[in-house]
């Protein structure tokens, strides 16, 4: 099951700071999309949006068509609220930093959820989490805790401690820019995996142009708290329209 | 029925409150003279490369941390004059107060020398500067400005702990408002008065201190 | 100025019926304390205002003033108010509001330096705050509140000797009686410095075990 998203002038402001100016945009479900751009453009602060850390300035955030933040009748909820919970219950993510539970092995990472929030007995939480470690390659790993992981091994707790709660959304904010290269290519393959299954519709910010190119249906180009560019993936990468889209794809390939 | 806080009362009082007041300054400020030099004294001797000096030490400044401050500032009251020291009760109560702070202040110190980098003994060596210099010229300039606010802390710290000289006679405000109270049967506002001095004045000193704090962070500490 | 070892053992006695007097207070006013540090401190993180203020007028009133002071005022000035309390009672609340007050700060302090990250990944998987609180913030601030903590029960426990001049018949209160009894001072101030000495490093050795089987791993 996946959900639509639809944002609506969005907009962010932290004091002087304007992030997000205007963002439309239309996801419909189950399309995998990849976010790229400069740092600073905007991309984290949509993607915190989208789960709910963060509310907007202004604009509107319709999750299947759904308000985030406003009930049936209009009125603006709190993040506590039965209505916004119940919304960020379609929604998870996984983090740049994984944010795994230091005092919870790796096991307990992905059941807690699932037990407190989702209200799963104990036992059939037990057995999820396993499926769910033994997919991202960690059956092994079970009784392990965050400190004697790897961050590969680490962000793999993350993604399935996410997926444990069956969300119909999935954000991947830059999850493979911490990690030493070689254990980037494990994780890619795990998200390749999970776009080619097509039960949800993930969003991913990343600086894997060669993943964004080969493996979203449609990507975007992020720069200053705008969407400068909206394409088909393949089309972006190859053909960019905008010259800031082209600059910019420029210089990350001098990098290399 | 006489009320419970008679204001003018509390007014009549502030005076005499105010002269204790001096004296519970005056040992404030001497006491805590006393305990940032004798505390740096004792950070450096516990620093030092041989044992038989530096244990002692450091065990005399974890026992004077652990134990009592009224205890030890009766073991100087009774105890000196036996042998034959004879001193004011306030300026016991001084010697008292400067050498239990001494204690922290020279943990502090402690903290202090042992956040300058490793990079600066090896630059100092490096120059051939001998073990006196680098303390002097190297490590202690950096080492104290960090740990200021720290010190500041136990000056208010050491300010509330001067009612314990009125233990050994010393008029300053808990003793004075005691007298007071014994004479009028009135204590509410004499203690209420000292309370309220006291929250005043620590409110001040904790705030002066936030402000030092701010003020040294300007001078940083990228070396 | 004579000290002997056999002039110690016969000094203990009455010293150690003060000790227990003591340890009772200090047991007392820690048990007290630690409820009173976890409520104020989330209190003072509260984002209701009527709930954080008190909080800290109670913080700041406490550790703002003498703890001899506060003794001395709530011994005196309670009964006015029609509350007449045993010596031992008024002993134990007032120092444990002290230590509750500056440990109400540790609390705070510890739950604050929880990596933001954390309460994010909580919220990401749609736990309540109080969820997020019990199971994941407050778990991870435990450990760190242990060293300050460990500090206050020895300053607690160095504050116990004041309650000796609200008429309490403590170590310090024995002690003095002693003196006046005997007049052999040094013996006596020696003994009750080694007695408290001793105590205060049980503290530092329970504190240190609570450490080492609390750590996050």
């Amino acid at each position: 099951m996946s959900a639509s998203i639809r944002l609506t002038n969005l907009c962010k402001r932290y004091g002087e700071l304007e992030v997000l100016r205007g963002i439309d945009l239309d996801i419909p479900a189950g399309q995998t999309l990849s976010i790229i751009g400069p740092s600073g453009s905007g991309k984290s602060t949509l993607l915190r949006l989208l789960m709910t850390l963060d509310r907007p300035t202004s604009g509107e955030i319709l999750i299947d068509g759904e308000s985030m933040w406003a009930d049936a009748q209009g009125r603006v909820m709190g993040p506590n609220s039965a209505h916004v919970r119940r919304v960020r219950g379609k929604i998870g993510m996984v983090f740049q930093h994984f944010n795994l539970f230091p005092h919870k092995t790796a096991l307990g990472n992905v059941m807690e959820a699932p037990i407190y929030v989702g209200g799963v007995p104990r036992g059939e939480a037990s057995q999820r989490a396993r499926e769910y470690l033994e997919l991202v390659g960690l059956g092994d790993k079970l009784d392990a805790y965050p400190a004697q992981l790897s961050g590969g091994q680490k962000q793999r707790v993350g993604i399935a401690r996410a997926l444990a709660m069956h969300p119909e959304i999935m954000l991947f904010d830059e999850v493979t820019s911490a990690l030493d290269p070689e254990l980037v290519g494990g994780i890619l393959q795990i998200l390749r995996d999970l776009a080619a299954k097509r039960t949800m519709t993930m969003i991913i910010v990343t600086h894997q142009m060669g993943f964004a190119e080969r493996s979203s249906d449609r990507t975007l180009f992020f720069d200053q708290g705008n969407i400068v560019e909206d394409a088909e993936s393949s089309v972006l990468f190859a053909s960019p329209r905008e010259e800031r889209t082209q600059q910019f794809l420029q210089s990350v390939i001098e990098a290399v | 029925m006489s009320p419970i806080f008679d204001w003018a009362f509390a007014w009549k009082i502030l005076p005499a409150l105010g002269s204790a007041l001096i004296i519970t300054v005056q040992a404030t400020v001497l006491g805590m003279l006393l305990a940032v030099v004798l505390g740096l004294v004792l950070a450096m001797l516990r620093r030092v490369h041989m044992r038989w000096i530096s244990a002692p030490v450091a065990v005399l400044i974890e026992f004077v941390r652990s134990t009592p401050l009224l205890v030890q500032m009766y073991f100087l009251f009774y105890v000196l004059p036996q042998s034959g020291v004879r001193m004011s009760p306030l300026a016991t109560g001084i010697l008292a107060l400067g050498v239990h702070y001494a204690a922290y202040c020279a943990e502090v110190y402690r903290a202090g020398i042992e956040s300058v980098p490793r990079g600066q003994l090896e630059a100092a060596t490096a120059l051939n500067m001998s073990p006196w210099r680098t303390a002097v010229g190297v490590v202690l300039p950096q080492a104290i400005p960090p740990v200021v606010p720290a010190l500041g802390n136990y000056l208010v710290a050491m300010f509330k702990d001067t009612p314990l000289l009125s233990a050994i006679t010393v008029v300053e405000l808990l003793q004075q408002s005691k007298i007071i109270g014994s004479a009028t049967f009135r204590y509410t506002e004499p203690l209420t008065l000292v309370g309220l001095l006291f929250l005043l004045l620590s409110l001040i000193a904790a705030w002066s201190v936030r402000r030092l704090e701010a003020w040294l962070k300007k001078f940083g500490g990228s070396r | 100025m004579a000290i002997s070892i056999e002039g110690f053992a016969t000094l203990l006695p009455p010293l150690l019926d003060g000790l227990s007097m003591t340890l009772r207070i200090t047991i007392g006013a820690a048990l007290l304390a630690v409820p009173l540090a976890l409520a104020a401190g989330l209190a003072r993180l509260s984002s209701h205002r009527w709930v954080s203020w008190p909080a800290l007028a109670y913080v700041e009133v406490f550790r703002g003033t003498s703890a001899l002071v506060q003794l001395f005022w709530f011994y005196y000035v309670l009964p006015l108010f029609g509350l007449k309390l045993p010596a031992v009672t008024v002993g134990i609340v007032v120092l444990a509001a002290n230590a509750g007050a500056y440990g109400a700060e540790v609390v705070r302090g510890a739950i604050l330096a929880v990596a933001p990250g954390q309460r994010e990944a909580a919220v990401a998987l749609n736990m309540t705050p109080g969820q997020i609180m019990r199971r994941i913030v407050l778990p991870q601030a435990f450990p760190a509140m242990l060293p300050p903590a460990g500090n206050l029960l020895i300053e607690l426990l160095k504050n116990t000797a004041l309650v000796s001049l609200i008429t309490i018949t403590d170590l310090t209160f024995r002690g003095q009686m002693l003196r006046a009894e005997t007049l052999r001072t040094t013996e006596v101030f020696i003994l009750l410095l080694l007695l408290y000495f001793a105590v205060a490093l049980v503290i530092t050795a329970g504190i240190r075990l609570l450490e080492r089987r609390f750590r996050v791993r």
